[in-house]
């Protein structure tokens, strides 16, 4: 079923939504949802949240993309099930790519006044200029948490082909956000 | 910048961004090998280094400004991964410090939680550490700083990679060796980069050491401080070992000369 006819589905309130959903886009929030949690009952739980979020949101939200609308809940989601999560259940899947960009983004010590909503404005800006190779990789390893040999697999790179487009994004981004005025 | 707050930010970038995708590929036998060809001649003028055993190849050079960013050139080394078993020294600790790390470092914290780093006062004693019978030592008289150990853990704290720090001087000429290694847990086929802010240009060229292998070098023109650098790259035993050395042109006989010491240092293959 074509996106558009799903949202009326939900603007009806008619419940067929939530199974159509189910169909179209349950593997994928289930995988976004996995990237970050590492419990299976988790991700379950998680995915049911999102559906239930869907329904909530939508109307009055009219999403230009139900994919992308549908994967920014489930992360959102999933994100804020980790901060609770104990330890023992942690999983490392969005900690690691995390990580790696911490050091090109600005510290809040020095740079307390930029805003999350400017900066990530800045870093769309950066990433639409960057080559479709660059930018989908680093929208996978970033945004969807997807491990090197994952997003390896499904572009058909190697993996010493994702790592190093990913270490030289990381420090393009820095040097853009630099040049835009972001101490870092 | 904390990782609640990174993944925060990305959340909230433009979801047009997210519906960009490239073709899936999968290649088949003949387009790997048109593929590998089409390379082999881009990159013909390059590789030579490599197709004569270096084990190294230049793949990039870049001039500051050319693309908005800074001077640098990036390698791609061919290393052979070593089972982890392979690791019999106290790094064997390793991978359950990292599990503990990735299971208790705050999720607010800047620490990366699937990293391990040891400083040691020599080189031999990281290499005790290691364990690896395949790890070459580097026996000259020259005054070590200290070494660092780095481990790079997996997402389950396996040993993915493993490399070896050790700063020297010998009077101006300043210096780092590494060894640089991978496990069965990370890929073979390597990339890294060398970058610098200034404004410099690299230059290639190679030798063939005192136990057969071909030290591959890349030169940069000076610095902004007036020194010029090397890099000498030689692949043993699918290990990658480097030299960086930092000197004034004046000091360059004696900086040569440690490159060649370091590289006629390492011994026939035993692997």
């Amino acid at each position: 079923m074509e996106d558009e006819a799903i949202i009326e589905l939900y603007f009806t309130r008619d419940e067929r939504a939530l199974r159509e959903t189910e169909v179209k886009y349950g593997p994928l929030c289930r995988q976004v949802a996995n990237n970050i949690l590492s419990d299976h009952q988790d991700v379950e739980e998680c995915v049911n949240d999102v559906y239930l979020a869907l329904w909530d949101a939508i109307p009055p939200a009219r999403p230009r993309s139900l994919k992308a609308f549908a994967s920014g809940i489930t992360r959102r989601q999933a994100l804020k099930r980790l901060r609770h999560d104990t330890a023992g259940k942690r999983s490392a899947g969005c900690l690691v790519p995390l990580s790696e960009l911490a050091e090109v983004l600005p510290d809040e010590s020095f740079s307390p006044e930029v805003e999350d909503g400017e900066l990530a404005r800045l870093i769309g800006s950066f990433l639409k200029k960057q080559s479709p190779e660059a930018r989908c990789v680093f929208v996978r390893r970033y945004w969807y948490f997807e491990s090197v040999r994952d997003i390896a697999g499904r572009y058909g790179f190697s993996e010493s082909k994702v790592k190093s487009l990913l270490f030289r994004g990381r420090n393009h981004l820095r040097d853009y956000l630099r040049k835009e005025g972001i101490p870092i | 910048m904390n990782i609640p707050r990174i993944a925060d930010v990305l959340g909230l970038i433009d979801e047009d961004l997210l519906n960009t995708e490239l073709p899936k590929r999968r290649w088949g036998k003949t387009a790997k090998i048109l593929l590998t060809a089409a390379c082999v001649c881009l990159v013909l003028g390059t590789v030579s280094a490599l197709a004569a055993g270096a084990g190294t190849a230049l793949l990039a050079k870049l001039r500051k400004g050319e693309d908005g960013f800074e001077s640098g050139y990036d390698m791609a080394a061919q290393l052979t991964p070593f089972p982890e078993e392979a690791l019999t020294g106290d790094i064997r600790e390793v991978p359950a410090i990292i599990r503990r790390q990735l299971e208790e470092a705050p999720i607010w914290s800047n620490q990366l939680p699937n990293t391990y780093y040891r400083k040691f006062d020599t080189a031999a004693q990281a290499l005790e550490y290691v364990g690896l019978a395949e790890l070459q030592p580097i026996r000259w008289n020259v005054e070590e700083t200290w070494t660092i150990l780095h481990v790079l853990g997996g997402a389950r704290g396996e040993i993915a990679d493993v490399s070896i720090m050790t700063y020297c001087q010998k009077g101006e000429v300043r210096f780092q060796t590494q060894a640089w290694l991978c496990t069965e847990n990370d890929s073979a086929d390597t990339t890294f980069s060398v970058r610098t802010t200034e404004d410099v240009d690299y230059a290639e060229e190679s030798f063939t050491a005192a136990g057969g292998f071909i030290c591959h070098v890349i030169r940069s023109t000076a610095l902004e401080s007036g020194n010029v650098t090397y890099d000498g790259c030689i692949v043993r035993a699918g290990i990658l070992y480097t030299l960086h050395a930092a000197y004034p042109p004046s000091e360059e006989a004696q900086a040569d000369e440690l490159l060649h010491t370091w590289a006629n240092q390492f011994e026939s293959e035993t692997r």
